[in-house]
């Protein structure tokens, strides 16, 4: 059969030598390329559409959970998430049915993730891979926190209010105005909002999200994702009839082939 | 004993020697007055005014006539034995003569009877012995009263003893805890795994004699953690070289992102500072200035002396701190611990201080006597 492509993160060096030798000697997996930090593993997510993420949760700058969110749903691939030590994270992960593996790295235990990986692609065929693993994000920062909760301005606010989206972060309580919103991706129960360089993760759908929006603002470019127009700078066309956004922010977001008509819309 | 008393005028009368001193000569002198009234002066039936009124003057003259006494048993009070009973004989006898003397011509010439100094031998001889009973009176109330601030002094010992104990079994008792909060500090779960982690790497790339290196290290650095007692104190050398082996484990496992810089005079080496107390704050460097900076950092360690304390700043290139808050209050368990320790160890005679450095890292400081 053919291999897993496969990209492996962590900020140490020797532990990324560790993950190296121990998935070459594993026949199933072909590592496509190597991250040394969480921005690095969002690029190569975007641009070798890997099959599979060996991803350390620990590392500077954006960490593993940042890298997780802020990746668009529709080219989520599988995450195995690595940690040296954390209770908490592990029962997360064991509640949501994250596969994790901790350190000191054993070979059994990442040969066990691989299989797993290996049986979810030929089965999970709607590749839902990102809404456990949110979840269990979701699980540990909650934990931290205790209070992470996420309300819609209802429909009988003032009016000034209606174009405005509440969000509890870490006890404080956001604001964001829906012009704010960069683009959106739904992870099963959860939303991920990206506004001006913040992901806000949200319980809600994406239908009930996209009733409030602005359809000349927002429109939907994957079966997940919805990306606020104003908000793209440039566009890359790809292989197979799909193409690629640049954000102001500096992402990219991957346009599907059956929605590209309503991008084009905009751009015409 | 203090515990009864309990009026302020008591309470006085109890602590000064002189109120008890005047007070048991006018009691112990007009006393005397009272009983050679009842005596004497009835017995002689000699009831006019002019008898009475010697009766108290003789005694007010004993109180004047023996007040030099007490100045001359004070001053010859740690002479030898014989010098102190000569000079009680010379007193007593000169003490009757000056009052024998005095009273036989105030009575004569109050009561105007003629040839009293024909008595003069009775007359001394009672003043003999009233003199004889006040030295011995006054001997007695004075090692009396030695006595009883001898047992004094006991108790206050006996409850200092009492004291201290219970001070030092509570002082043990925090250093024990300490050391439990510091090994399970240093066995910080993050810091075994991950090390475990990059030896196991190089085991499997074959780097073995790394892999020898740092385990070598990290057996050291948990020996060190282990065979030392907090509650004692370690030369800076000491110190030095077990937070070296620590940042070199982490070196190993960070690569080119942590550089270290070291510069600790070798007059400082000698000082002896409270074991452990740099590894908290190189780590504290680590989990703020290096492991959060994708770009790395460095780590400086410097020690200098200035007067009498030993300077030791912990710098690294991170982001700093919050300056609104208080940094040590908010700080993880591992700073707290440092200027818990610090206190037990010197009271308030140290600093511990984290502030900005102007590149926009952090500072810590630590400030200790360097004498003691």
């Amino acid at each position: 059969m053919q291999k897993l492509r496969t990209v492996i993160v962590d900020d140490e060096p020797l532990s990324l030598d560790l993950l190296r030798a121990v998935l070459s000697e594993i026949s199933d997996i072909e590592i496509v390329g190597e991250c040394c930090n969480g921005k690095e593993a969002v690029e190569a997510a975007i641009n070798l559409q890997p099959e599979l993420l060996f991803l350390d949760i620990q590392m500077p700058g954006m960490n593993g959970f940042d890298v997780i969110k802020s990746l668009q749903t529709d080219i989520m691939p599988m995450v195995v998430f690595i940690t040296a030590f954390d209770q908490y994270a592990v029962d997360a992960f064991d509640l949501h049915a994250v596969d994790y593996v901790l350190k000191p790295l054993d070979s059994e235990r990442i040969a066990r993730s691989v299989d797993r990986a290996v049986d979810r692609l030929k089965n999970d065929v709607d590749r839902s891979f990102k809404s456990p693993l949110i979840g269990a994000i979701e699980e540990i920062s909650e934990r931290a926190s205790k209070e992470e909760q996420i309300e819609y301005v209802d429909s009988n606010l003032p009016d000034g209010m209606k174009r405005k989206l509440l969000v509890r972060d870490s006890g404080v309580v956001k604001v964001i105005p829906f012009d704010d919103i960069d683009w959106v991706d739904a992870a099963g129960d959860y939303m991920c909002v990206h506004a001006v360089g913040e992901t806000h993760v949200i319980r809600s759908t994406l239908r009930d999200l996209m009733g409030k929006l602005d359809d000349n603002l927002f429109v939907r470019i994957h079966r997940s994702t919805i990306v606020n127009v104003e908000r793209v700078v440039s566009v890359t066309p790809l292989q197979k009839g799909g193409s690629l956004l640049h954000l102001t922010q500096g992402e990219s977001l991957k346009v599907s082939r059956n929605y590209r008509d309503s991008i084009r819309k905009f751009f015409n | 004993m203090s515990g009864s008393v309990y009026h302020p005028l008591l309470e006085m009368l109890y602590r000064n020697t002189n109120v008890q001193f005047w007070l048991l000569q006018i009691v112990g002198w007009f006393g005397l007055s009272l009983i050679s009234f009842l005596s004497l002066t009835l017995w002689y039936d000699q009831q006019e005014t002019a008898y009475i009124a010697h009766t108290l003057l003789q005694s007010a003259l004993g109180v004047i006539v023996s007040w030099p006494l007490r100045s001359l048993f004070r001053y010859f009070w740690n002479d030898i034995l014989i010098f102190r009973i000569s000079s009680a004989l010379a007193g007593i006898i000169g003490c009757s003569l000056i009052w024998t003397i005095l009273r036989i011509s105030t009575f004569m010439s109050m009561t105007g009877e003629q040839d009293v100094w024909s008595d003069f031998g009775g007359w001394l001889f009672g003043s003999i012995l009233i003199f004889l009973c006040w030295v011995a009176f006054y001997h007695f109330v004075k090692y009396y009263q030695l006595l009883q601030n001898k047992h004094q002094a006991l108790l206050e010992l006996a409850s200092d003893t009492q004291q201290e104990q219970l001070k030092r079994l509570q002082a043990e008792t925090i250093a024990h805890e300490a050391q439990l909060k510091m090994l399970r500090y240093q066995l910080n779960p993050h810091f075994l795994f991950n090390t475990l982690n990059a030896i196991s790497a190089l085991v499997k790339v074959k780097e073995s004699s790394k892999a020898h290196e740092m385990i070598v290290q990290l057996s050291k650095f948990l020996r060190y953690s282990l065979d030392n007692d907090p509650i004692h104190k370690v030369s800076l050398r000491q110190e030095i070289e077990a937070v070296t082996q620590y940042l070199n484990i982490e070196r190993t496992r960070f690569g080119k992102r942590l550089r270290l810089h070291f510069d600790v005079p070798s007059h400082c080496k000698s000082i002896d500072v409270p074991s452990l107390i740099l590894q908290p704050l190189a780590e504290n460097a680590i989990k703020y200035g290096i492991a959060p900076a994708e770009a790395g950092g460095q780590i400086s360690i410097l020690a200098s002396t200035e007067g009498a304390y030993l300077i030791i700043d912990v710098i690294d290139t991170g982001p700093g701190l919050n300056v609104a808050k208080n940094p040590i209050k908010s700080a993880g368990i591992g700073l707290k611990n440092t200027d818990e320790r610090l206190r037990e160890f010197y009271n308030d005679d140290y600093e511990f201080r984290l502030d900005n450095t102007p590149d926009g890292g952090l500072c810590a400081r630590v400030k200790v006597p360097s004498h003691l």
